[in-house]
Formats: C-alpha cells, sequence, structure tokens
C-alpha cells in the first residue's frame, strides 16, 4: 500500500500543494510572478491610478459637506478614515506537511474617504507568507518573507442607492471574499472554496445598488473587467496568474421576516470568464446567510465549468461549505464549519478533500479576537487516512482618531 | 409532534422579538429637521439609516444619522429599542463596513443640545434626545414597530 507521502507526490508532484490546500487552497505566489504574463509596468501604472485617487481624496475638500460646514468628526484629526488589523495566526499542520506548522503575521490598513457622493476606498496588506496568498497587487516585487501588497482601491459614485457605480481594483462578490476579514470572521482558516473556484478580483467597473423596502430589499452587483485567477499546471502545482474577461452579476434577496432574523439573506451570482484563446469557464454560485438571538448560519456553493468549447466542458470544479454558530455569551462564540472541494473532476481520486472545524472566538472588546479552531480533514476523499490539526489567532483592529 | 414543536418555537421567537416593542414607551424621541417630509418612519427604516443602508432620504436628501456617545444611555436604549442590537454588534458591524465598504459610523456630538442644534440645522439630519431634551426646533417623528 503506498504511503500518503507517495500518493501526494505521484498526483501532485510536491507535497507543499498538499500543504497550500490543507491551509486556505492557495497557492505559492512567488511561483505566480515568474509566470504572470501582464508587464510589471502596467500594474505599476494600476496603482498609481488608485493611489492618485487617494490623495485626491485627502485633499482640501476633507472636512466640508455640500453645504460647506463642519461636520462633527468624532475628533478625528485626519483628513481621511483610516483604519486597520493586525493578525496573527497559526495554522497547526499535519502529517503531510514539509512544515508542520505555518505561522503568519499580517497587517492590513484601510484607507478610506467620503465626499457628497462619491467615495473613496484601498485596501493594502503586508504579510510575512506571501507564498500564501495569490490575491492583490504587489507594490514591490515579493520577498520569500515579506509582501506588501494592494488588496483593492476603488472609487465609488453614488447616484442614487440602488444605482452606484464602482471602478477600481476590486474582488469578486462571494460571499467570503467581501466579508473575510480575520476582525470578524469567526474561523482562524478561510474555506476551502475560498480563491479556489471564483477568482479572486478583477479590475475593472461594476454596477451596483441596495433597495430596501419597509421590510427586506435586495442588492444586485453587476460587474465586467479582466479577473484574476491562480492557474494550475495540471490542475495541481501553481503555474502563474490567468487573467481573463470576464462578466458577472450577483443578486442577494433581504427577506422580509419583521424581525424574526436578524439577518436572512439568500444570493444567487453567476460569472462568464473567456480566454484569449476562447475557451471560457462559467461558473455559478449560492449564498445564505442566517441569524437571529445570537444563533447563525452561512453557507456558500460555488461550481464551474471549465475549459468549454463548443459547448462541452472539459472539467468541473465544485464546493461548498456550511457553518453554524452560535454567540454562548456576549463575547465568546462558537462555530462548526463542513467544508468540501472536488477542485478537478477529471482527478476525482486526488482533488477532493473534505474537512470538519470546531471553534471558538472570544472577543473581549470587538477590536480584539482571540480564536481556536480544531479541524479534521480528509484529503483525497478517503483515499488518505483523515488527520487532525488545529490553528490559533490573535487579531487587533485599530481606527486613527 | 414534530410540527407542534417548530410551530411553539417559531411562536417563541416572534413573541420574544415582539417583546421588545412591548415594554414601556422609550425614553427617547427621534427627531429630524423641520422640513422632514416623514411624520411616522418604522423602525426598520431607522435601522437602514443609522446602518447606512440608506444614504438618502426619498427626495434626495442626503440622511446625516447622528449618535450620541457610546456610553450615554438614551444610546444604549436606542440601540437596543431601535436597532434592535448590542453596542459591542454594532461595533462589529462597523468594523466589516469599514474593512469592506469603507463606510464610517454615524459622526458622534457629545450631547443631546448638540444633537438637536444639529438636526436644526441640517435637512437631512436624524437624531434621538431624550424627550425631556426635546424643543421646537425641531420635528419629532412617529416610531412605528
Amino acid at each position: 500500500m503506498p504511503t500518503a507521502d507517495a500518493l501526494i507526490r505521484e498526483h501532485c508532484g510536491t507535497r507543499r500543494y498538499a500543504t497550500i490546500l490543507r491551509f486556505c487552497g492557495v497557492v505559492p505566489f512567488l511561483r505566480l510572478r515568474a509566470a504572470c504574463s501582464r508587464p510589471v509596468h502596467m500594474r505599476c501604472i494600476q496603482v498609481a491610478i488608485l493611489a492618485c485617487c487617494q490623495a485626491v481624496a485627502t485633499t482640501g475638500w476633507a472636512q466640508q459637506d455640500q453645504t460647506g460646514e463642519s461636520i462633527p468628526s468624532g475628533g478625528s484629526i485626519l483628513p481621511l478614515d483610516v483604519a486597520g488589523y493586525l493578525s496573527f495566526r497559526h495554522l497547526n499542520g499535519n502529517t503531510l506537511d514539509e512544515r508542520p506548522f505555518y505561522q503568519e503575521y499580517s497587517g492590513s490598513l484601510f484607507l478610506s474617504k467620503t465626499i457628497g457622493r462619491w467615495r473613496f476606498h484601498s485596501e493594502f496588506n503586508a504579510s510575512n507568507s506571501p507564498e500564501f496568498d495569490s490575491e492583490g497587487i504587489h507594490l514591490f516585487p515579493p520577498r520569500p518573507s515579506l509582501s506588501l501588497k494592494l488588496d483593492n482601491g476603488s472609487v465609488n459614485y453614488n447616484v442614487f442607492d440602488w444605482l452606484q457605480g464602482t471602478a477600481g481594483f476590486l474582488f469578486i462578490p462571494t460571499y467570503w471574499r467581501e466579508h473575510r476579514y480575520q476582525s470578524t470572521t469567526l474561523s482562524v482558516d478561510d474555506p476551502l472554496i475560498d480563491q479556489t473556484i471564483f477568482a479572486t478580483a478583477f479590475t475593472g467597473i461594476m454596477v451596483h445598488g441596495d433597495r430596501y423596502f419597509r421590510e427586506g430589499g435586495f442588492s444586485y452587483q453587476l460587474y465586467g473587467g479582466i479577473d484574476q485567477e491562480t492557474a494550475f499546471n495540471n490542475n495541481v502545482i501553481t503555474k502563474g496568474v490567468e487573467r481573463y474577461r470576464a462578466l458577472g452579476g450577483k443578486v442577494v434577496i433581504h427577506m422580509p421576516t419583521n424581525r424574526v432574523f436578524d439577518t436572512f439573506d439568500l444570493g444567487v451570482q453567476r460569472l462568464h470568464q473567456q480566454d484569449k484563446d476562447g475557451t471560457r469557464d462559467e461558473l455559478y454560485g449560492t449564498e445564505i446567510h442566517l441569524e437571529t438571538h445570537g444563533a447563525g448560519m452561512l453557507a456558500e456553493f460555488a461550481h464551474s465549468s471549465d475549459d468549454i468549447v463548443h459547448g462541452s466542458r472539459n472539467h468541473i470544479r465544485q464546493g461548498y461549505y456550511i457553518q453554524p454558530s452560535y454567540r454562548i455569551t456576549r463575547k465568546l462564540f462558537a462555530f462548526a464549519r463542513y467544508d468540501r472541494l472536488n477542485l478537478d473532476s477529471r482527478f476525482a481520486s486526488t482533488n477532493r478533500l473534505a474537512r470538519q472545524l470546531l471553534g471558538l472566538t472570544y472577543r473581549p472588546v470587538p477590536q480584539l479576537s482571540f480564536k481556536v479552531d480544531v479541524d479534521r480533514d480528509q484529503s483525497q476523499a478517503g483515499t488518505l487516512p483523515a488527520y487532525y490539526g488545529a490553528s490559533v489567532g490573535v487579531i487587533y483592529f485599530f481606527h486613527i482618531r | 409532534m414534530t410540527r407542534r414543536l417548530y410551530f411553539l418555537l417559531a411562536l417563541c421567537l416572534v413573541g420574544d422579538r415582539s417583546g421588545i416593542s412591548g415594554k414601556n414607551s422609550p425614553s427617547f424621541v427621534v427627531i429630524v429637521h423641520p422640513s422632514n417630509r416623514f411624520n411616522t418612519l418604522r423602525r426598520s427604516q431607522i435601522d437602514y439609516l443609522f446602518l447606512r443602508k440608506v444614504s438618502r432620504w426619498p427626495w434626495g436628501a442626503e440622511a446625516k444619522p447622528i449618535d450620541l456617545p457610546v456610553h450615554d444611555a438614551i444610546r444604549q436604549e436606542f440601540t437596543r429599542e431601535v436597532l434592535g442590537t448590542s453596542e459591542s454588534q454594532l461595533e462589529t458591524y462597523w468594523i466589516d463596513q469599514r474593512s469592506t465598504l469603507g463606510l464610517v459610523p454615524p459622526d458622534v456630538v457629545p450631547d443631546a443640545a448638540a444633537a438637536k442644534a444639529f438636526v436644526a440645522a441640517r435637512p437631512g439630519a436624524i437624531a434621538y434626545i431624550p424627550a425631556a431634551a426635546l424643543d421646537s426646533r425641531v420635528k419629532v417623528v412617529k416610531v412605528e414597530p
């Protein structure tokens, strides 16, 4: 009987990939950059434009509203809103890994400014483990233990609440991608489907809006541009970032519940990607978010039919997670999560993963989170023995006044 | 049997929620600029304004919700009774909104007098103050469940 290591090597070529799948489904970014087809100066231009938008936002108009009168700003001395978080994560590994554990120190900085109908927002991220993160635009070539990136940067114009336009470098609006911040998530680890099925981000425009009625409402997002997605060699080893022309949309219904639920949102989304050679991917996803009396449930499903030529797909990627949670006390939360991912239907025996997660999050104050997860992973869908691990995280959110 | 159990559970949830509005009348009033066209607002509509889910009034004026300081008893009552949440949950909500969209919480004024002066000076403003602090410079809107 082959050993776990041998199976990994035979099917994946490297154990590192198993490590990555184990932790967050992300692949080494250093390799991504080497194979990235877009010239570096193009990305520099993008960053510069976004930085200019931010700079404009910080100039003279800062403390004025449309009537020209000063607004109480809660004592802020800065002309824009500056916030961020510092995060430490220790993700305990398993017997299959070259590295039995993985420690990440990271920090994010959010710069925002609203002037009348305009809103500027950007997020910068620094991390000591760039190989585990494939999102963002690097501000300088990442080093083995440090990367500094623009994770998103955008300018939004509000015509009406139900009709807004945003342009810049934006996240693909899956629930976890948009709300993945460690200060507000309950788990240390991200779900397996995060970054592995839908692309992470795109450069382009989005038309979106929210419409609320006396009870309930809906939100929509329509977007188009060039998205970026991690690419695999033989579907298992990272070879670079692939960019596609992308057109997508999402609708979320905020169900009227007469306050029985604090939140009852149902969402569906669709994404069409087309490569330069004409092959296309068709993706769709659903999400549900329920919260009431401290009990909550979050679930997402995502499917991708890949490399469709003449109406026939080459393979699929598919996965979901279900995360029930409960607020035990005002400061203590418990949650469980069941994850499943099929990364490539052509290699069903090697690219299927499942994970069960149990965790606690303690927030003595909303800005500070202590998290611990224990997990049971079933890689290779039962062809390898399940293994157990634990992760801890400490996150501090700050707001500079 | 199971259906009955679910029904009772649902009844408990609804009953508990409606109980919030069934308590004694609140000690605060919600105030707007005298030119505001609304005489009554549902709790959900106030919730949308204070959580910045809605940024403009139907006639186009920019909505300017105003909060009292965090430890103010009137604010805590307003947060609990109208927004239906707690200060810590609200703060977590604003951490998420700051990170995700760059949205910031409503401006905070030091006391009810400042809130009243702010609302009296701005057509789109909305705030809450102790009922005893009310005067004719601002208009009270009735809060419907």
